[in-house]
């Protein structure tokens, strides 16, 4: 049974724009879901109304098979962490932890066993007697996440909690919620803008923009398959690299070379107003220097700049393509002329700089992408996706999966 | 401690936040500190050095009379009433000001209805000068004519139709009415804290399972600690210089029983005989208050040293 339902959730504070729109999602018992998404997309909205701290505008919302539509936040069994920790500043770490179990009336002696055992889950049971004003960053974060604990709840509810720390105590924080929420089997909902945070943490990825689900997956789904240009665009770092490309005959083809079958693409692009035929998109990662072999498509272009990274190396490099603009999931500008790919290849290659290369891709590696809509027609690994892999159908999977 | 690299952070504070040199300090105070020191040397010098003598309001012939006039002033129990009326006002004042007036802010905060109409209703008799909400209670609770007493006649409840003034313990009760009637600026502190408050801790408290009452009083009055001492602090200090409310209503009557230190010092400076008596009492008045507020400033210190 899933623990949390959400059916066609809807928000909006002003009655005219829609902060969150019709969001449908499952989250299974002790899974790990992360929104992820811009700032602004409605992602702390989404996860105030499962809180109950925030009103629903309209649609369905259920934690283990039970509407909370008119349940009151203190009775939905959540716990939820704050960006900003919103600890109590004038009780001790003891008393903050204590709190949540003091209310729930558990008699004292069991209260202190617990407040004990969480705090030494979370390492901070030397600070027990200290208050919040003399903690440092990491230690707030680990008595937020303590306080949230610490009576079990159902749903393990987070906003943002690792923004305010340093990339270090960031990155070591990631590990150890992730270990704690597996050791716990404890249901959360992860909220972050930080990609890096949901790939490593999540089991699925819930990728929202302006209020809608634009794909729910596992991260290496999200990253390998994405639903449509929004997601192909935001995830990976650094991005995706698109330009376009001819659709005639039922068939893209980009530098005169057959890429794919075109399927529902032609019909749609007509009225592009941007002219681009199809948009098609390619993975830094995926392009190498060298001579094309049969399966994969040759370029010929320029390195005009190089970024060493130590263990790898980006290279800027101008070719004959078509370049198209894409923000936010939504072609701008159509073709810009000469165009600039992004490179990613091993170790340090600074010796490329200014160089004429010649560059391979596999053709199987390619996604192409309607420029009207937005949504990929064809996926990496060269597999034509009959079903747009949209929020609905997506969730509709989610939900029998998570049945059975 | 795993966290150990966040520890860097209040070193940094504490190297950014260094004190400015001394001379920046005398550029900038000096001025200020000049004007202040010619206006408090003056004063209160003159205030002690008449304090010490027996002098009319010509000032002249003054004659040295040592600590006598202090002497007197501790026998008067008049003047250690009215230091003790003092004291119990601002007692009022306070509790009303962090029961009712904290509860009244956080009503109009969290958006009741007519919000705008109740904070006129709260805040305009902190706008308007004392002395005409004082005279304005004096003429309706006046006995015979007063608007209160004849509304209470005119629905049938004569018996409820009291000589507010002139019975000396309704009188005490009705100056206590007023100074928390005063809980204007009160309430102004607590609402102007409470919109800038973070209020996730408040959320969370309510995910928590904390109701409305412990969310008050468990959370929201503890989290607002810094504005109880500045309403404690300006209400102590706002009600030893409240002379208008007890001199424009009952003028200390009857009898002394509402006299406070503000009316004490007034009756003796001005009727012009018994100077140096009066400067006096001002003298001791302000030590009182002194003690008061370092006291307070002392007790708030030490809870603060505790977190
Ligand atoms: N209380 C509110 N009243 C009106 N509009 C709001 C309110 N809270 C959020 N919004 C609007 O709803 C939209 C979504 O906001 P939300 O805070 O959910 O975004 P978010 O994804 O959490 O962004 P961030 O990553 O910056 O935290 C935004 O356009 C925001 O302006
Ligand atoms: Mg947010």
């Amino acid at each position: 049974m899933p623990s949390l339902a959400l059916e066609g959730l809807t928000k909006s504070y002003d009655g005219a724009t829609e902060a969150v729109s019709k969001v449908t999602l499952t989250v299974a018992d002790g899974e790990f879901l992360v929104l992820l998404g811009p700032s602004g997309c409605g992602k702390s909205t989404l996860l105030r109304m499962i809180a109950g701290l925030e009103t629903v505008t309209s649609g369905e919302l259920s934690i283990d098979g039970r509407s909370v539509a008119n349940v009151h936040p203190r009775d939905r069994d959540i716990a939820m962490v704050f960006q900003n920790y919103a600890l109590y500043p004038h009780m001790t770490v003891r008393k903050n932890l204590a709190y949540p179990l003091k209310l729930g009336g558990v008699p004292k002696s069991e209260r202190n066993a617990r407040v004990e055992q969480t705090a030494a889950l979370l390492e901070i049971d030397s600070e027990l007697e200290r208050r919040p004003g003399s903690l440092s960053g990491g230690q707030r974060q680990r008595v937020a996440m303590g306080r949230a604990l610490v009576r079990e709840p159902s749903v393990f509810l987070m906003d943002e909690p690792l923004s305010n720390l340093d990339a270090r105590l960031r990155m070591q924080m990631r590990s150890e919620i992730s270990q704690i929420q597996r050791r716990l089997a404890i249901t959360t909902v992860y909220v972050t803008h930080d990609q890096v945070e949901a790939m490593t943490m999540a089991d699925r990825v819930v990728v929202m923009n302006k209020g809608r689900v634009q794909q729910i997956g596992e991260p290496t789904e999200v990253y390998e398959h994405p639903a449509n240009l929004f997601v192909a665009g935001f995830i990976g770092s650094p991005p995706m690299n698109f330009f376009g490309a001819r659709c005639a005959g039922g068939v893209v083809t980009v530098a005169g070379r057959e890429i794919a079958p075109a399927g529902t693409l032609e019909a749609d692009s007509a009225g592009s107003v941007t002219g681009v035929e199809a948009v098609v998109g390619v993975r830094p990662e995926q392009i190498q220097f060298g001579a094309a072999g049969p399966d994969e498509l040759a370029m010929a272009g320029k390195v005009a700049a190089v970024e060493t990274l130590g263990a790898e190396t980006l290279c800027h490099v101008q070719v004959d393509l078509p370049g198209v603009t894409v923000e936010a999931g939504e072609v701008t500008q159509g073709d810009a002329g000469a165009n600039s790919l992004l490179v990613r290849t091993p170790g340090n290659r600074s010796d490329l700089s200014g160089q004429d290369a010649e560059l391979r891709v596999a053709v199987g590696s390619l996604h192409v992408f309607d420029p009207s809509t937005g949504k990929t027609v064809v996926s990496r690994h060269g597999t034509p996706r009959d079903e747009p892999r949209g929020s609905e159908a997506e969730n509709r999977r989610g939900l029998e999966d998570s049945q059975t | 401690m795993r966290s150990s690299p966040a520890a860097g952070g209040p070193d940094v504070g504490r190297r950014l936040t260094r004190r400015p040199g001394i001379g920046a300090f005398a550029i900038f105070f000096g001025p200020l500190i000049a004007f202040y020191a010619v206006f408090y040397f003056f004063s209160v010098g003159f205030l002690i050095r008449t304090s010490f003598q027996k002098v009319s309001l010509s000032f002249r012939d003054a004659t040295n009379v040592g600590l006598e006039n202090y002497r007197l002033l501790i026998d008067d129990p008049r003047f250690i009433d009215a230091v003790r009326n003092n004291l119990v006002f601002a007692g009022v004042a306070i509790v009303a000001a962090m029961t009712i007036g904290f509860f009244i802010s956080v009503a109009l905060w969290s958006g009741v209805r007519g919000r705008a109409l109740l904070y006129a209703v709260f805040l305009l008799p902190t706008l308007m000068p004392i002395a005409l909400i004082a005279a304005v209670f004096r003429t309706m609770l006046e006995s015979r004519f007063g608007s209160i007493n004849e509304f209470l006649r005119g629905v049938g409840l004569d018996a409820l139709a009291q000589r507010w003034l002139i019975d000396p313990d309704l009188a005490y009760g009705v100056i206590m009415v007023m100074f928390v009637y005063l809980i204007g600026l009160p309430i102004l502190y607590y609402t102007s804290n409470l919109s800038i408050i973070n209020t996730s801790a408040l959320e969370s408290a309510v995910l928590d399972g904390a109701n409305p009452l412990r969310l008050m009083s468990q959370i929201l009055f503890p989290i607002m600690r810094n504005t109880h001492k500045t309403v404690t602090l300006s209400t102590v200090l706002m009600s030893f210089r409240a002379f208008d409310i007890v001199f424009f209503s009952t003028g200390g009557g009857p009898a002394g029983r509402t006299e406070i230190t503000g009316t004490y010092v007034y009756n003796y400076t001005t009727s012009g005989i018994k100077v140096g008596f009066g400067s006096a009492a001002a003298v001791l008045v302000l030590l009182v208050s002194l003690i008061v507020s370092a006291v307070q400033l002392r007790i708030y210190r030490s809870a603060g040293a505790q977190r």
